[in-house]
This record gives C-alpha cells, sequence and structure tokens, in this order.
C-alpha cells in the first residue's frame, strides 16, 4: 500500500503536493518523492523516510509556474526503501514521471523486454517498467494518451498510476486496476489520490474511478474512459467524512479497517506468486538452490507471528515432510538450538523489527543456518539480517493487535510449503489444490465479513465474562491461540487457548457452569474429535461458541452460537477461522470501551529484548 | 462419435532416457501394446505433439491426422500401455466434460473443449503448462499412470500382461494351435517346441517361427515374423516385438522389434530397445546378491525401483561383444557398445570397455554407418529423418559423455 496525491491548475507547487502525501502517510511511509511539470521540463525529488517530518517551504523545487504534479509516500514491496526506488520514477529521457500504487504481476517480463529495447532502468522497483513502457509507445504514437492507454493495458496485477508528461505539463494521466483512486474537483483546479485524506483541504467533491478506468486531468476538468477507450460518464459524490475517518478508512478504528482489509491482503500475499503452469509457487527472494537443499526448518517468531510459526510447522510438515521446529525469538539463542547442517531457519515478523527474533535469526545464521525472513516491512532489519526473504505484501499495519499481518504470513507460509512440497513429491494434483484453495481465501474471506454484524452481536453478550477458553487441534490450535491472544490483547480478558486434545489433562478443570469456550471445529480430519471436546464442555455447562464450517449441522445442537466459515483445505482453515476471532475480539473490546488500536502496556513494533 | 485425440509428449521425458530417446513416447511397448495402439482403436482423429526432432521420423510409422480445430481429448504419451484404459478414455473423449486429469507431476489427460482451443504451434515443453492454465475441472482421482522412469516398463510389465494379452487374443484372429498356444497365419511351430500356459497364454503373430526344442512359459507374446531359434527359453510375461531373432533364456522383459538376442545368455526384468544386437553369452543381472531391493542410479541420483528383480534398460541400437556381463539394474544409452563387464550405466554413444581400460565416445559418423548397414540387412533404406534422429540424440547427451576426469556415466 502506498500514498498517491496529485494536482493539475494553477498552484501545483512542491509545497500543496509534500502536504497531500503527508495525508496520505500512514498508507506507507518508507520513502516519498515529488514531481512537479514546469515549462516543458519535470523536475523531482525523492527521499528515504517519513514524509510527516519534511518541511515543505525548503524543497528545491521550482514552485512558481507549474501546471501539475504527482507525489508519493511509499510502502515498498519491490525493492528496498532508497532513494532510487522511492517514486516517482521516470523515462530514459526524464520526460514522463510514474507513481503507482500496487504490484505489476508482469513487470520482470516487461522489464526484459524494454532492456532489450534500449530502456535503461535505475531501480528494483516494478513501477519503473510503467514510464518505461509509455515511452517506448510514445515512439510510434505522438498522442500521449494512447501511448499511455497502450501502456497501462500490458500490465497486469493491480495499480492506481498517475502520470505526468513534460510534453503536456498541465495534464495529470491516471488509470486504475485493483488499486484505489479517487479523483477531486476544486475550482480551476483537479486532485487525484490513492483515498479522499488528501482532498479534504482542497474540496468536497470527489469522483471514485473503477477499474478499468483511465482518466486525464487538467485544471478545468476531467475526462474518463475505459481502458478500451470508451468514455464514461462519472458521478460526482461529495465527502461527508471528517479527516480522521478517511484515514481509517471510514472505520473508527484501524483495527477493524485492517480486518476488513484482509480479503485485499490475502490477495496481495499470493499475487504474482501462483504458478499455476507448473503446479506450484515462484517466491522470488529465496534462491531454489537454498530450498533445494533444506533438510530441517526452524522458525523463530513471537507472538502472532508465533502463532504464524506453528502453522507454518504443520504445513511444512504435512505438505514438504520437512522436519520442522517452531521456537520464541526470545528464547531461541538461550536454548541451546542444535542447527543441523542444511537448516533453513524462517524468521516471521509483520514489522521486521522484532528485537527477540532478530536476535534468534543471528544465532542461526552464526551456527550457520540458512536465513530467510517472513516480514511485511521491506528493508527492515530482519529482512536485511536474512538477506532474503518473502515479504508479505500486507501494507501498513497500524492496530497494534495484529491481524492482517497474520493472515498474510499464513498465506506465505502455505506458498512455501506447497513450492517446498513440489521439489520433494509433493504430486501437481495436491499443489494444484491448494493453489485453487488459496485463490478462493479473498473470496471467502470477504463472505466471514459479511457476517461482522451477527458475530459482533454474539461478542457483545460475553462482554462481561471474566475468562475465556478457545480449544483447536492441528491447524486450528494456532488459531485458537491467536483467537486468545486478540482477546486479551484489546479487551483485557483472561483467555488461554489449548490444544483440545489436552483439555482432559488439565484444563478441563475450569469449565465450569457458564464459562465461555470458543471450539474450532472447521477442519475435516479431526472435526469428530472437535465434536468429542464440545460434547465435554457442553456436559459441564460451560457455554459454547463454535467456528465450524459451512453446513455443518451438527455441532448447532451442542453450541449456543455457531460462526461458520467456507469449506477449504484442512492446512488453510486457520486463514480463515481467525478472521471471525478476530471481529470477535474487536467487538468485545469496543463493547467494553477499551482503546482498541492502542492497548494499554503494547507497542505495535517490540524493538527490545 | 470419434472424438479427436491428442497424444502429446511433456517436459519430462528426460527420465525415460534411454527408452524414449529416439522414439516417441507413445510407441513404448510394454505386455504387447504401445498407447499409440490402444489410442488409434478408439478414434481415427489421432494426432500428437511430439519433440521437434521426432516428428519427421514419426509420421510414416505411425500414421496420423493432423491436429483440427474443435473439442479435443489431450493424452498423454507416457500413459502406461493398459488395455483396461481405453474404455476409460472412450468415455472421458464421448463424455464431453472439460477437465484435466494428473499422474504424479505430470498431466495424464485433458479435454478442452472447442472455445479454449490450443494454440497450433505448442510444443512438447508448452503443452503441460498450458493445459494448467486453462484452469479446466480438476479431476478427483488419477486415472491413468505414466511411464516416469525408464525401469517402470519392467515394473508394469507383470500387471500388464493378464489384460492386455487376454485383450489382444480376444480382438485379433489367432487359432489356438495348442492348449493356450494362440498364433495368427503362417507360424511355424515346431514339433519339439514346449509350452506351459498355465499361468497364461503364448501368442504367436503372423509368421512367427519357433524353433526345435524351444520352451515357453506363459504368458510371452511374439511380434509378427520373428524367430524364437532353438533351444530358446523364453518365459513368464516376455513381449517381443517384430522381425526379432530369440535365443538363450529370456524372462520377464520387452524387447522391441528388429533387435537380435540370438545366442545363449540370460535376459532377465529388462528393456530392449529397437535395432539392438546382443552378442553371445551376453548376460544381465536382474538380482542382487544381498536380494535386496535394486536401487537405481540415474543423473547422480540414487532412485529406489520398489524392485527385488531388475535387469538392464537398453536403448535403441546398442550392441555388446560376446560375454558382456551387465550388472543388475543398470542403463544402457543408445548407440553404446559393450565390452566385458559392465558395473556401471553407460551413455549413449559410448565405447564402453572398461575391464579393458577404454571408455570412450562412439563418434556420430559411426553410429550412423552401424544404423545404415542394421537397415540394409533388414532391405531398409536408411532415410534422412533416421540419421537426424540419431544426430538429435547425439546432441542431447553430450553432457553424459562429459564429465571431466570421470568416467562416462550416466
Amino acid at each position: 500500500m502506498c500514498g498517491i496525491f496529485g494536482y493539475a491548475g494553477a498552484g501545483a507547487n512542491p509545497e500543496v503536493l509534500v502536504e497531500g502525501i503527508k495525508r496520505l502517510e500512514y498508507r506507507g511511509y518508507d520513502s516519498w518523492g515529488v514531481c512537479v511539470a514546469c515549462d516543458d521540463q519535470l523536475s523531482l525529488l525523492r527521499s528515504v523516510g517519513r514524509i510527516g517530518s519534511v518541511a515543505a517551504g525548503d524543497l528545491p523545487l521550482p514552485a512558481g509556474s507549474c501546471r501539475a504534479g504527482i507525489a508519493h509516500t511509499r510502502w515498498a514491496t519491490h525493492g528496498a526503501p532508497t532513494e532510487a526506488n522511492a517514486h516517482p520514477h521516470t523515462d530514459c529521457a526524464g520526460r514522463i514521471a510514474v507513481v503507482h500504487n500496487g504490484i505489476i504481476e508482469n513487470h520482470a517480463a516487461l522489464r526484459s523486454r524494454l532492456e532489450a529495447q534500449g530502456h535503461v532502468f535505475r531501480s528494483e522497483t516494478d513501477t519503473e517498467v510503467i514510464p518505461h513502457l509509455i515511452e517506448e509507445f510514445l515512439k510510434a504514437e505522438p498522442d500521449f494518451t494512447a501511448a499511455f492507454h497502450s501502456a497501462v493495458r500490458l500490465l497486469v496485477g493491480a495499480y492506481g498510476i498517475a502520470a505526468v508528461w513534460a510534453g503536456d505539463p498541465g495534464a495529470i494521466f491516471v488509470a486504475r486496476l485493483g488499486s484505489p483512486i479517487v479523483l477531486g474537483l476544486g475550482k480551476d483546479r483537479t486532485f487525484v489520490a490513492s483515498d479522499p485524506a488528501p482532498l479534504v483541504a482542497h474540496t468536497r467533491e470527489v469522483i471514485y474511478l473503477d477499474d478499468g478506468e483511465i482518466a486525464v486531468l487538467r485544471a478545468e476538468g476531467f475526462t474518463t474512459k475505459t481502458l478500451e477507450g470508451a468514455p464514461v460518464s462519472k458521478k460526482i459524490q461529495q465527502l461527508a467524512f471528517s479527516l480522521p475517518d478517511i484515514e481509517r478508512g471510514g472505520f473508527p478504528h484501524f483495527m477493524l479497517k485492517e480486518i476488513t482489509e484482509q480479503p485485499e491482503s490475502i490477495r496481495n500475499a499470493f499475487r504474482g506468486r501462483i504458478v499455476r503452469s507448473e503446479g506450484t509457487a515462484r517466491l522470488g527472494g529465496v534462491e531454489e538452490a537454498v530450498l533445494r537443499k533444506v533438510k530441517r526448518c526452524h522458525i523463530v517468531a513471537c507472538g502472532t507471528s508465533w502463532h504464524a510459526g506453528l502453522v507454518g510447522k504443520y504445513l511444512l510438515e504435512n505438505l514438504a515432510r520437512i522436519p520442522t521446529q517452531v521456537s520464541f525469538g526470545g528464547e531461541f539463542r538461550y536454548s541451546h538450538p542444535v542447527i543441523e547442517a542444511d537448516t533453513l531457519a524462517i524468521a516471521i515478523s509483520q514489522s521486521g523489527e522484532t528485537a527477540d527474533t532478530l536476535a534468534g535469526i543471528r544465532e542461526a545464521k552464526l551456527q550457520g543456518a540458512e536465513t530467510i525472513g517472513i516480514c511485511n516491512v521491506v528493508g527492515s532489519s530482519i529482512a536485511r539480517e536474512c538477506g532474503k526473504g518473502i515479504y508479505i505484501h500486507a501494507g501498513p499495519e497500524i492496530g497494534v493487535a495484529s491481524t492482517k499481518a497474520f493472515t498474510s504470513q499464513l498465506v506465505v507460509l502455505s506458498l512455501l510449503a506447497v513450492h517446498l512440497g513440489r521439489m520433494r513429491g509433493l504430486s501437481l494434483r495436491a499443489g494444484l489444490l491448494y493453489l485453487d484453495a488459496i485463490e478462493k481465501l479473498p473470496e471467502q474471506a470477504a463472505r466471514i465479513l459479511g457476517e461482522r454484524d451477527k458475530i459482533s452481536a454474539i461478542a457483545r453478550q460475553y462482554a462481561a465474562c471474566a475468562n475465556f477458553l478457545y480449544i483447536g487441534r492441528l491447524y486450528e490450535y494456532p488459531a485458537a491461540l491467536e483467537g486468545a491472544l486478540k482477546l486479551k490483547e484489546i479487551s483485557y480478558i483472561h483467555a488461554e487457548g489449548v490444544q483440545a486434545a489436552e483439555m482432559k489433562h488439565g484444563p478441563i478443570a475450569l469449565v465450569e457452569p457458564g464459562t465461555p469456550t470458543v471450539v474450532l471445529a472447521a477442519q475435516g480430519e479431526i472435526r469428530d474429535k472437535m465434536m468429542g471436546n464440545a460434547h465435554e464442555i457442553r456436559a459441564r455447562g460451560g457455554r459454547i461458541i463454535a467456528v465450524a464450517q459451512e453446513g455443518d449441522d451438527e455441532i448447532g445442537a451442542l453450541a449456543e452460537h455457531v460462526i461458520t466459515i467456507p469449506k477449504t483445505l484442512d492446512p488453510l482453515v486457520p486463514i480463515l477461522s481467525v478472521i471471525p476471532l478476530q471481529l470477535f475480539a474487536y467487538a468485545v473490546a469496543v463493547e467494553r470501551g477499551c482503546d482498541v488500536d492502542k492497548p494499554r502496556n503494547l507497542a505495535k513494533s517490540v524493538t527490545v529484548e | 462419435m470419434d472424438t479427436q485425440i491428442v497424444l502429446f509428449e511433456d517436459q519430462f521425458l528426460a527420465d525415460m532416457n534411454p527408452v524414449a530417446l529416439t522414439r516417441p513416447a507413445f510407441s513404448v511397448t510394454c505386455a504387447s501394446y504401445t498407447l499409440h495402439e490402444i489410442v488409434s482403436s478408439i478414434s481415427t482423429r489421432v494426432s500428437s505433439i511430439l519433440r521437434d526432432y521426432l516428428k519427421k521420423v514419426a509420421a510414416p510409422r505411425f500414421p496420423q491426422k493432423g491436429r483440427e480445430k474443435g473439442p479435443a481429448l489431450f493424452l498423454n504419451a507416457s500413459i502406461v500401455p493398459d488395455v483396461r484404459y481405453a474404455a476409460r478414455i472412450r468415455e472421458l473423449a464421448a463424455g464431453g466434460k472439460p477437465f484435466v486429469c494428473t499422474a504424479g507431476h505430470r498431466v495424464a489427460a485433458a479435454y478442452v473443449p472447442e472455445e479454449m482451443a490450443a494454440p497450433e504451434k505448442l510444443t512438447a515443453e508448452e503443452i503441460t503448462p498450458w493445459l494448467l492454465e486453462c484452469k479446466l475441472p480438476l479431476l478427483d482421482e488419477e486415472l491413468f499412470r505414466t511411464f516416469d522412469r525408464q525401469f517402470e516398463v519392467v515394473k508394469h510389465l507383470e500387471a500388464l500382461f493378464p489384460g492386455n494379452i487376454a485383450h489382444r487374443l480376444a480382438s485379433g484372429s489367432h487359432r489356438e494351435v495348442k492348449p493356450g498356444v494362440y498364433a495368427a497365419e503362417d507360424v511355424s511351430i515346431a514339433d519339439t517346441a514346449v509350452f506351459r500356459t498355465r499361468e497364461g497364454p503364448v501368442v504367436f503373430e503372423r509368421g512367427v517361427e519357433a524353433m526345435d526344442f524351444t520352451y515357453f512359459v506363459g504368458p510371452v507374446h511374439v511380434g509378427a515374423t520373428s524367430r524364437v531359434i532353438e533351444r530358446a527359453s523364453v518365459k513368464e510375461c516376455v513381449s517381443i516385438g517384430e522381425r526379432c531373432k530369440i535365443g538363450g533364456e529370456i524372462e520377464a522383459s520387452v524387447i522391441e522389434g528388429f533387435t537380435n538376442k540370438q545366442h545363449h545368455g540370460f535376459l532377465g526384468h529388462s528393456y530392449v530397445g529397437s535395432w539392438v544386437n546382443l552378442g553371445a553369452g551376453t548376460s544381465t543381472s536382474d538380482l542382487k546378491n544381498t536380494y535386496g531391493e535394486v536401487r537405481l542410479e540415474f543423473h547422480h541420483a540414487k532412485i529406489d525401483t520398489g524392485m527385488q528383480f531388475l535387469g538392464a534398460v537398453i536403448g535403441d541400437y546398442a550392441k555388446s561383444a560376446i560375454n558382456t556381463s551387465i550388472f543388475t539394474g543398470k542403463i544402457i544409452g543408445v548407440s553404446s557398445m559393450l565390452y566385458g563387464f559392465v558395473g556401471q550405466n553407460v551413455p549413449s554413444f559410448c565405447n564402453y570397455a572398461r575391464s579393458f581400460g577404454q571408455i570412450t565416445e562412439c563418434p556420430l559418423d559411426q553410429a550412423v554407418l552401424i544404423q545404415k548397414r542394421m537397415f540394409a540387412r533388414r532391405g531398409i533404406a536408411q532415410n534422412v529423418e533416421d540419421v537426424e534422429v540419431l544426430k538429435a540424440a547425439f546432441e542431447l547427451t553430450r553432457s553424459e559423455r562429459l564429465i571431466s576426469d570421470e568416467p562416462p556415466a550416466l
């Protein structure tokens, strides 16, 4: 996720543009850039770091006669946060500048083709292919709009794009597919942005561009067409939200916004990584030769990421038949770990800055393990320490309680397990089944989110409880731990995640009449065992909230409430079953009046050991 | 309805070397049938997607129609030639429902509807990725098995023989000339020939000659105009192609057409390609002294075969000198020549005489010349396409022979 802002009209000076992307900083903050078009030339400024601390008045850019400009605040996906990788990106001649939010899946193929045609690339980003593509089309087609159309039609993936051209310095060229774009209409000026946050200072009249549409903005107004060139008539809407509302996408809390973003963040985690033609996944950050040698895996992580690691263990052992261990980051160094030859140490951390995990992975490296990181923040300490890894592309996660990062981590671990599995005898059919199931997850997650009101209503009934149990087996055991952690973190209710078979060895003593227990029973293979657990709890007067597969009518007889999730393969169940648990915890916390986004005693990124 | 069937080779055939190096994968014989024969009996609209260098040589030997527009059933050319699959193929072809079906790591079959018609110039490398990208519904079951590695031709032999031989009898015009012995026209069987057919029939195709004191234990299939010379012992699941000369002791093996194994010596649990000549006294070992599972080495990997009995896999055009002894589970490449003890795999186009300290490359010119001479003895003219196949095979296997400081080995 990145932030785009553009301004066409008199007064398109750098200060306005910088103020615009400051409003979008929550969408990405590792680097930024501004480009203004004045008098047949483009002036560009890019920098690493947060835009928030930049004094706009001091920028070394022309201010007086600029007629259009674009700006960008970046959340790195392809290439580390460096000045060279910051947007805008330009063509060879420096006459076309582009800012982009999204992922261009076919960038590698396009880049090879353009390099063969003589184009010189200066960054590691996927975005840079866009200005070069436009430049290439401009050689045969003098009309910039037509060249822009032709270039955009070749892009595969997700994009919100804004471009300026020195040959027409009063215009901004915009395209959208999969990434949001909103246009703003002012008096003698028009705007483009990733969301309405930077527009409210200028106008309340906005137009939401739809997928497959292209717009050209000028001071006097805008035109919109489809990718195929057919004119489109757009409806002007009035903004009715406050600025904080807009930053949170209209949601009362970032946590809820992030829970709701999961269909998209899950899609971004597998976007461009599924190689259906070989029934496998391709994970660009990890060398094939390294993966082929792996005999053991050792996952190092903390908190929610540790729960993801537990699912990863089951996935890697089941699909790839690789013995896998999961360690707490904070314990790894001190437990005298045995690192055998050909061990792959996998560090999982949303921020990539988790101090315990970082220390753990350094220890593993010291002992000779190959290391990879599964992180959200590109160029973070863990990503750099590992040297290679897989980014989850979840976009910035602001709520302290991790939600979308968890499901994205699980998607990436599933892809890794499929890939390693296919290298080690997992059948083509099994590979295809997993890929098909992974591709369905966004739509299935959206269906679960459609049940938000129902889940919230159930949750509110339990807001006064002092204790909770969450039970699950196999892939749902980590989901039980994660559900309990979410409740603890944001509602301050004591909750315990328990491996369901272990109930009879102790924890069942906690069940008394009225004790709420969340029973996770959506996996096919061990559903009957979970039914047995449900009977035991019911017999002791416990109240059961079940998370079950759609169509499971039987469990309703035992549970007070049943939340259903769509059917998927057992190893992928936690990706879906955790979503209702997140919504449940959120609704309980709100009902109890807790500060959901900033729970007491907690920080988003734990950078101390 | 006569559905269009496309037999396609895929990108995984290297593991079938040398068996499928110089022939289309659909023409590998197992238990008397090739996949091409089975499919040709189902549809008259059979076409194929083959490795480029085989297209011209295959065209006259496996007459096919060109690929047409419209729906088609795609079948992997490596599907095991099991006649029981014929009904399954008919059903899938007639069903007209789009699907893709896998076998292990490969696509085994797919029904591609008209609207998704395959591009005209799909290659063997491209077809599997294309079928998978079509996102056809994935069948729950793996309906077909494929030959994934060369030794599997021998591995499937025993299981396929009863069904295949029964089908051959049911669909042919053989006469039962002795209990359990079936002969097509012009078959000559010496009075002193002995047959044991309790475990399966012995089937002779047109013009076969079984000479004095030959001994057969069924199931056995001998292809047209082959000759089994005096005192030969042919036992239990032996499939012999056309125009072969057979002698010595043979057990549970496939011998493709035009091959000579005239003299004494044991061939057991082995595959022998076409135009092979095994000299007198050539023997294969098919059982380890440990009685353990045979482990095969191929391209630096050690492969557990799951077989206690496995002899040799010998590619087309290979030759052995007198008294050559081939150790258990060895692979002999195309156009190689063997002398003495063969204790390791032999790459294609090698003169292998390690017992005498010599392993050298067999020049392509020499292989072409030998091909010409062998063809001439059978009244066959060598044509450009035959030579081109040898040239391509020579190039494809060059790396096998270029292992620095090591004796050539697969």
